[in-house]
């Protein structure tokens, strides 16, 4: 059972970077690979600051805009140099891994008798108190979210990934918006990197090699599982986001559980991706 | 009021593709004329609309819509002065978002999108009692989704959305072309009666001869970016048919 809660806890702790996969693929149409380099930028940044003493609000501040200012710098690149949005990720990404070895000093850095974010909760039990804390985190981070795309604001946003035609004649700067959207997806992804280094107990220079794969699985799980509801606003698909990202960390517990090889973690995660994709694909692929 | 200065542009310069699509061009268009454009495939009537909605800039020559030198600024800041209809119904419109959505957009267009909630109820009444005058009946659609509809239904409610906000200027690239000949009737004529209501200086770009007969004050045929013909609304109105139709075996 208790493998269970422990893919709950990492679920939650990954809905994060759910929402910002969500904004990057499903509103701008962007598949952004800076998410792995963001992820582990936000979890270097955490385990920098709290060994260091800082208040756990300040470092989670602190990763979100390293994430932002790092996916404002892929936007950039895209919309201003014209680069195309991959390859844009990637090298913003590639970039990161030496930023973020630079900030941490060495490849692990270790929480040791650091409690962070939980332990501003009065719970005694650590699990608990991570459990609780996180759930409270990411609800609001629900709730902040849909109220931003919900706003004139968000619906400009949510046009320019849908129609740039349309965005530009309605007198909206796409080219801004990307650049907004892309820094605020990767902050959100680097929240999940300060959520999971603290649940990890370390932040690894390698934690967030293959992430993004990890979190358009989630996206596309919760999208598989929205099919079956009829209603779509904005709050419903926000909400299929964090239940793909629970759903996606039981299925990888279960293999675990029941035997698998950690190393396969990574081929298992990739083909689930796959026959998800795929299985979208499924009636135009028999076709041909 | 729309005044074009000696513009000139070419595509693909210093390529062997390089093509002069409007050598040099001049037409002011007075405040509150519907003008209609002709011309064969080619003659640079989609370029002239683009340029004034600043898709691309001219090499050379200015642009100037009611009194403002606009030749530098982006497309989407030209949105200030002009709506747009495009030629793909599918353009003007943001599919995945509902009707509501979209008309948001469009009542805001000339001014910046704040991070407040805007489609209340008293918005959602506005753009009801709004599409109404289209008696399509979709003021019972506003939450569907714009994919939902036909491409008939896109476009009329692309010619509502356009005078959701301050508008002067309307442009419209063939704007029945992907439709069927009664979703086309219903759209020119909505058109022309929303043009004529807000007093709107509009262009026409059309391959259809009959609605070039029949809407608008004036008439241009294009060749090779050039004006070949300029009709005023008495020269247009004793134009007929075949004479139309012989510009074309010129």
């Amino acid at each position: 059972m208790d493998f269970i809660l422990t893919a709950v806890v990492q679920g939650i702790g990954f809905c994060a970077l759910g929402f910002g996969i969500f904004m990057s693929l499903r509103i701008f149409n962007i598949p952004d690979i800076t998410t792995d380099g963001s992820y582990t930028l936000g979890g270097v940044i955490t385990a920098v600051t709290l060994t260091s003493g800082m208040n756990p609000i300040l470092a989670m501040l602190l990763a979100m805009c390293g994430g932002m200012i790092a996916g404002a710098i892929t936007g950039l690149i895209h919309t201003r140099l014209k680069i195309n949005a991959l390859l844009a990720g990637i090298l913003v990404m590639t970039a990161l891994y030496s930023i973020n070895l630079m900030i941490m000093g060495r490849s692990n850095l270790p929480l040791i008798g650091i409690t962070g974010l939980p332990g501003l909760l009065p719970i005694k039990n650590l699990f608990l108190s991570t459990m609780v804390s996180y759930s409270i985190f990411i609800l609001l981070l629900l709730m902040s979210l849909t109220w931003l795309l919900r706003t004139d604001f968000g619906i400009a946003m949510r046009a320019t990934g849908n129609s740039d035609t349309m965005a530009k004649s309605m007198g909206i700067n796409t080219n801004r918006m990307k650049i907004i959207g892309l820094a605020l997806a990767n902050g959100f992804t680097a929240l999940s990197g300060f959520l999971l280094t603290q649940y990890q107990g370390f932040a690894d220079i390698n934690m967030g090699i293959g992430i993004v794969i990890s979190g358009l699985g989630s996206v596309m799980i919760g999208e598989t599982l929205m099919r079956l509801l009829k209603n779509r606003t904005i709050f419903i698909q926000l909400l299929s986001v964090i239940a793909g990202c629970i759903v996606f960390r039981l299925i990888l517990a279960f293999a675990l559980s029941a035997g698998l090889d950690p190393n396969y973690l990574r081929l298992i995660t990739a083909i689930i991706v796959l026959i998800i994709v795929a299985g979208g694909n499924y009636k135009t692929l028999t076709r041909s | 009021m729309i005044q074009l200065e000696k513009i000139c542009k070419t595509f693909n310069k210093g390529e062997a593709a390089e093509i002069k699509v409007i050598p040099e061009l001049s037409l002011t268009i007075a405040p509150g004329t519907f003008c209609v454009i002709v011309g064969a495939n080619g003659s640079g009537k989609s370029t002239l609309l683009n340029l004034i909605a600043g898709t691309f800039s001219p090499d050379s020559g200015k642009i100037i819509l009611n009194n403002t030198d606009v030749t530098a600024l982006a497309d989407y800041r030209r949105s200030i002065f002009i709506s747009r209809i495009f030629q793909n119904p599918l353009q003007g419109t943001a599919p995945e978002l509902s009707v509501l959505d979209n008309f948001r957009l469009a009542a805001l267009r000339t001014q910046p999108k704040g991070l407040s909630i805007g489609t209340t109820n008293s918005f959602k009444d506005l753009v009801a009692e709004k599409i109404k005058i289209l008696k399509l009946g979709l003021e019972d659609k506003l939450m569907q989704s714009m994919s939902s509809l036909s491409g008939g239904q896109r476009q009329a409610l692309t010619l509502v959305m356009a005078t959701m906000d301050d508008c002067k200027i309307l442009l419209m690239d063939e704007p029945t072309a992907a439709l069927d000949p009664r979703s086309s009737a219903l759209v020119m004529e909505k058109a022309a009666e929303i043009i004529k209501l807000n007093q709107l200086t509009a262009i026409l770009v059309t391959h259809q001869m009959k609605d070039a007969l029949r809407y608008g004050d004036r008439l241009i045929q294009l060749q090779e970016g050039n004006i070949l013909r300029d009709l005023s609304r008495e020269n247009k109105e004793i134009l007929k048919n075949e004479e139309l139709y012989s510009w074309f075996n010129d």
